[in-house]
């Protein structure tokens, strides 16, 4: 009879710890996803959980209006440019603190400014390869001075690499490791890696305190957990990243609300184009022709991704379609007049990374393969590597052919163009192609400062590209949020910082 | 006793060291920058430079290697590429989760094992002893992740009665944390609800590993139960007209006890093994995620301190079981 | 002597009755078991062997609307991007077989003359490797594999290697510890003593002897070495798709599970259990046939 009684005592416990997660209180959100957290310090953190977490926890002289793409003060009450493009002045405004109540001084900008540049970690280069020097004139005014005119520049200002930190608590020549001291709507009161954050209002912000006292972020490892989670009800809000069948079944869910909205994320297949074949601009133009970019988003995706014809993303000005669409009997064409046939097919290799771009990676590199394959000239072979592995492979010219993928920096056309297409910059994105037109008119870009003038620039680079073909763009991501009925405060942001602080329970 | 387990202890150094310079070599020769994999294809060439002078990654490998080494000896892992953070630090907060799986999955394997297997051997050539062996040989060709998953169907998917993921339900972590083991913990906090969500999330888990791990315990009880049925102290029980309930499970399953400890110590490196997969099923907060992740990132700290934590607990392991061995039967000389 | 423990305790029980029964029908459990391996096995290896002949589809190759349920004309369904899920469980038994017979080869030619030299040879040499050996043998064997593979990156002989360096050790013992009591005995005494020249007592008088205990271990380390394989694809360290291999299949499939798509995962682990069951069952059988005694090896 004891044991059961234990049992029944279980059954018991387990039924009302059940009706606990039943009753829903107004006072939290909970977040689901499966990104997951490298580093909190501003200084290292250089991907997108990472780097949104601190956009939610803490603030930059400058910040975007939420779903727009429109720079307002956030910490700064206004700056100054100097007409010759090189000189920021910028005014804070009076009594901001720190989360622990220290004060956010032009002291702490310059030393926040030095100290990124100098640790040299993940996202320095962004600063120090156009920050000449930080000028404290008092304790709410300071320039910083430029090694040349950067028009993006007020952009890379209002990402995280800018954000202000606490002299006091952190150290000029260290990695930070402790919790993020705050200048934003939320701080951190727990975090355990792996599994989940917990955020409270910073009782110090300057700005419109957080809807919601509470976040709580659960951390999932793959897809399928967190999707579970949504359905038993677990959590709230899911973000990053559901797999496209199970979003695609959660649209047509009563249960829940969903959002999508255009991401800057945009995937390409690039060229190495010192690697044979793919030396001759005519077997890129090729297969730029085979590539079926609709089944590509219907398959795989389940038309949750958008065709991309150029670099720049859809929403973005500058953009313009300039790619061949599909169109497989000139690939036909073009590779039967290089020689190629149903006996002596063009035989090359596609490479991609498993994980690091997510589980859909390997079918869509088994889609490219397989609609290269149907023209009935290409023979493809599919490999893969491991994404360290995968870095190595490309500046090392391995891969002739592979999948990549390139969120930005700033919101500015000229971090789709540049690091691409610029002599320098291309052999980091193991394309190493190199066009002296293309050089000269991307430096024009970064001089001129008015948005029309710098359309017409790269307008013209981008119908230069399409001639050489050293990418094939092939689509842009999808925001996709999940929510259940009663949360608000999803705004589809264009530049894709997800605002915990406006989420609220109705 | 002392200079016993002292030895014991010192024989474990070597098997530590071995595994670790075979993975750290293994690291190093095959192809794979992990300062490019952190930094991305935009650094600058001079950072990756800095990043790799700041990691020690420019000098010679023999003399990473004995760097390597020095600061093993005092307890530094290093600071993990990934996250900055020092991998002592991750480890210390991955292991409880490990070790609590593991725990859960070795009672429930040890269970089962004594259950079926004594049954089995009792009723030698019978049929429950054939159902036995035919679930051992059926259970033992289960791939754990697959195991896994069709719970996961059943049990989370179809009928909704246990969690599937993780360790804890939102806000379900225990307050205050002191073994990391958060059944403990919230028992020392006494925080009941979160004892029980725990012990939930804990359910699906600890079955599919312990199931998996219990065919080789169900095999290995049976033998050693029909062995010590045969032994003169069990014949003379019987003979005392002890009942034969009493027979088999004071006498002879007593007796075949030690050699079921030393294979709990041999399959304990088995348990590890599945314990990775079926953390990475469950996702499960535990070092064999954290491994499977860190490896796509030649996170070489990590990598290395999560193989020598592993290295460290089968060490460890082996050697309580050795003791506990030498402490119940006194024939073992020290 | 086994047999001699069973006496006649609980013969009033209904399970005895049946059990002697099923025994007389099928005659002594091992044999059964052995044979059921055995069919098994060879169902498997036929299913490789002619898998373009019975293989309705091309294996590598979309063959028709993807997710399609089991149904006429694809009996196992189709996979996301429309495989052929019944052509990539014959196929895969190719690759499963494959690597699992390569893996075990190079830890049998590598583990099996270690083994014989350093076990004859003894002294510090001996002591040596034998505590390589044992470490390597006391870890974790599939975590050891997981790192190893993930450095030696994809490919059939790389995921065999890390699969390997996890058994070689298991030869080496078995063959280690059978040499050094057989080099004690008379009859190779004799031969050293009539001047017979190391390598001739080795090939002559000691690999005859230990070389039948290694087909358990061979049988065993190859059903091992299937189910690792699969733990190391399902990880995403195996061989680049769209080659079939019922890891990455089960993997993929995995994450079409909770659409209710279950073929793509229930048919891949039922051929990994299936191959498994036969070579541990055919293992289990002829270890019985072996070694009559019930002492458990492996």
């Amino acid at each position: 009879m004891k044991k059961y009684s234990i049992l029944m005592t279980i059954l018991l416990l387990v039924v009302f710890s059940v009706s606990i997660f039943a009753i829903s209180a107004k006072n939290y959100v909970i977040v689901g996803t499966t990104d997951k957290i490298t580093s909190l310090d501003p200084a290292k953190a250089y991907e997108y959980f990472s780097d949104n977490i601190l956009q939610n926890v803490m603030t930059g002289l400058v910040e975007y209006i939420p779903g727009t793409t429109k720079i307002v003060p956030s910490l700064a009450k206004s700056w100054k440019i100097s007409s010759d493009g090189l000189t920021y002045t910028f005014t804070l405004k009076k009594g901001l603190k720190f989360s622990n109540g220290d004060p956010i001084n032009a002291q702490a900008f310059k030393f926040s400014i030095d100290r990124a540049i100098s640790l040299k970690q993940n996202p320095s280069f962004l600063l120090a390869d156009v920050v000449k020097d930080v000028k404290v004139i008092d304790d709410l005014t300071f320039d910083i001075q430029l090694k040349y005119p950067f028009a993006p520049f007020i952009n890379i200002l209002a990402f995280t690499i800018s954000y202000p930190v606490d002299p006091k608590v952190y150290s000029a020549n260290e990695v930070y490791n402790g919790l993020p001291v705050a200048s934003g709507p939320y701080m951190v009161k727990k975090l355990v890696r792996g599994q989940e954050i917990e955020f409270v209002r910073n009782p110090n912000y300057y700005g419109k305190p957080a809807k919601t006292p509470i976040i709580l972020v659960k951390i999932f490892r793959a897809a399928n957990n967190l999707y579970m989670a949504l359905m038993s009800g677990e959590i709230d809000v899911a973000y990053r990243t559901l797999l496209p069948q199970q979003f695609a079944q959660i649209k047509n869910n009563k249960n829940f609300v969903s959002y999508v909205g255009k991401s800057p994320f945009i995937r390409e297949v690039v060229f190495d184009v010192n690697v044979k074949p793919f030396n001759n601009p005519k077997v890129r133009e090729a297969l730029s022709y085979a590539v079926n970019r609709a089944k590509i988003s219907n398959e795989v995706f389940m038309s949750q991704v958008s065709p991309l014809y150029t670099l720049i993303p859809d929403g973005m000005w500058g953009h313009k379609d300039v790619m061949p669409h599909y169109n497989p009997s000139k690939t036909v064409s073009i590779l039967k007049s290089l020689g190629y046939s149903k006996d002596n097919p063009l035989k090359i290799s596609l490479w991609y990374t498993p994980s690091h771009y997510g589980s859909t990676e390997s079918d869509l590199a088994l889609t490219i393969k397989n609609v290269f394959e149907a023209t009935g000239l290409i023979k493809c072979d599919v490999k893969y590597a491991e994404w360290a592995t995968y870095i190595d492979y490309w500046t090392k010219g391995v891969m002739g052919m592979f999948l990549l993928g390139w969120y930005p920096d700033y919101f500015d056309p000229d971090d789709y163009m540049w690091p691409f297409l610029e002599s320098k910059a291309s052999p980091s994105m193991g394309s190493y192609y190199s066009n002296k037109t293309i050089d000269e008119l991307l430096l024009d870009a970064r001089l001129v400062s008015d948005i029309p003038g710098r359309t017409a620039l790269y307008d013209k680079v981008q119908d230069l590209m399409v001639k050489e073909a050293p990418y094939i763009p092939l689509f842009q991501g999808q925001q996709q949020v999940v929510t259940k009925p009663n949360i608000g405060g999803i705004v589809m942001d264009p530049v894709q910082i997800f605002r915990y602080y406006l989420l609220y329970k109705k | 006793m002392k200079t016993y387990i002292l030895t014991r202890i010192l024989l474990a150094i070597p098997m530590i060291l071995i595994i670790l310079t075979i993975i750290f070599f293994v690291l190093r020769i095959l192809p794979g920058n992990p300062v490019m994999a952190l930094l991305g294809p935009k650094a600058p060439p001079e950072v990756v430079k800095a990043m790799e002078h700041q990691m020690g990654l420019d000098k010679p490998i023999i003399v990473q290697y004995g760097d390597y080494l020095g600061s093993i000896l005092k307890g530094d892992f290093g600071v993990s590429a990934y996250t900055g953070v020092t991998v002592i630090q991750e480890l210390m907060q991955k292991f409880p989760a490990t070790l609590e799986l593991t725990i859960f999955a070795m009672t429930i394997a040890v269970f089962i094992g004594i259950f079926f297997g004594t049954y089995g051997a009792y009723h030698f050539g019978r049929t429950l002893d054939i159902a036995a062996r035919v679930y051992s040989i059926f259970v033992y060709s289960f791939p754990v992740f697959w195991f896994g998953i069709m719970l996961q169907l059943i049990f989370g998917v179809w009928l909704h009665w246990l969690p599937v993921s993780g360790r804890s339900s939102p806000f379900m972590i225990p307050n205050h944390i002191y073994t990391g083991l958060y059944v403990i913990d919230s028992i020392l906090n006494l925080e009941w609800p979160v004892l029980v969500d725990t012990l939930y999330h804990l359910i699906l888990p600890s079955v599919t590993l312990g199931v998996v791990i219990s065919s080789i315990f169900v095999r290995m009880v049976r033998s050693n139960v029909i062995l010590s049925l045969s032994s003169q102290y069990v014949v003379a029980a019987r003979a005392r007209g002890a009942k034969e309930k009493k027979v088999i499970f004071k006498h002879a399953l007593k007796n075949a006890m030690a050699p079921i400890l030393t294979i709990m110590g041999l399959e304990f490196a088995l348990l590890l093994g599945g314990a990775v997969l079926t953390e990475v099923t469950f996702s499960w907060p535990g070092i064999g995620s954290y491994l499977v992740t860190r490896i796509t990132y030649r996170d070489f700290p990590a990598i290395q301190g999560a193989i020598v934590f592993f290295a460290m607990f089968v060490a460890i392991v082996s050697i309580l079981v050795d003791i506990a061995n030498a402490w119940l039967d006194p024939r073992v000389r020290y | 002597m086994a047999n001699t423990t069973n006496t006649n305790y609980g013969n009033q029980m209904l399970s005895s009755r049946i059990g002697r029964g099923f025994r007389q029908l099928m005659g002594d459990s091992s044999g059964v078991m052995t044979f059921i391996g055995l069919i098994l096995l060879s169902l498997f290896v036929l299913m490789a062997i002619f898998a373009p002949y019975i293989s309705p589809y091309s294996p590598v190759e979309p063959s028709g609307a993807p997710l399609l349920s089991p149904q006429w004309g694809h009996i196992m369904g189709t996979t996301n991007l429309g495989y052929d899920v019944f052509s990539r469980f014959i196929w895969g038994s190719r690759m499963a077989l494959l690597i699992a017979v390569i893996a075990t080869s190079i830890a049998a030619f590598i583990g099996i003359p270690t083994g014989l030299l350093v076990g004859y040879a003894g002294g510090v040499t001996d002591r040596i490797v034998t505590m390589i050996m044992d470490s390597v043998y006391t870890f974790p064997g599939l975590i050891l594999a997981i790192a190893i593979a993930a450095m030696l990156g994809p490919g059939v002989l790389n995921i065999s290697l890390s699969i390997a360096v996890v058994y070689i050790p298991t030869y080496y013992r078995v063959i280690r510890s059978q040499v050094s009591t057989i080099k004690s005995e008379l009859y190779v005494e004799g031969a050293r003593s009539i001047g017979a020249k190391n390598m001739t007592i080795i090939g002559k008088y000691i690999l005859p002897n230990v070389l039948p205990s290694t087909i358990v271990v061979l049988s065993m380390n190859i059903a091992d070495a299937v189910m690792t394989e699969a733990g190391l694809s399902f990880l995403g360290l195996g061989i680049p798709p769209p080659v079939p291999d019922w890891g990455y299949d089960l993997a993929k499939g995995q994450q079409f599970l909770l659409q209710n798509d279950w073929w793509m995962v229930v048919f891949p682990g039922i051929a990994i259990i299936l191959l498994v069951l036969g070579f541990s069952m055919f293992a289990e059988g002829m270890d019985e046939y072996l070694n009559p005694n019930i002492g458990e090896k492996r």
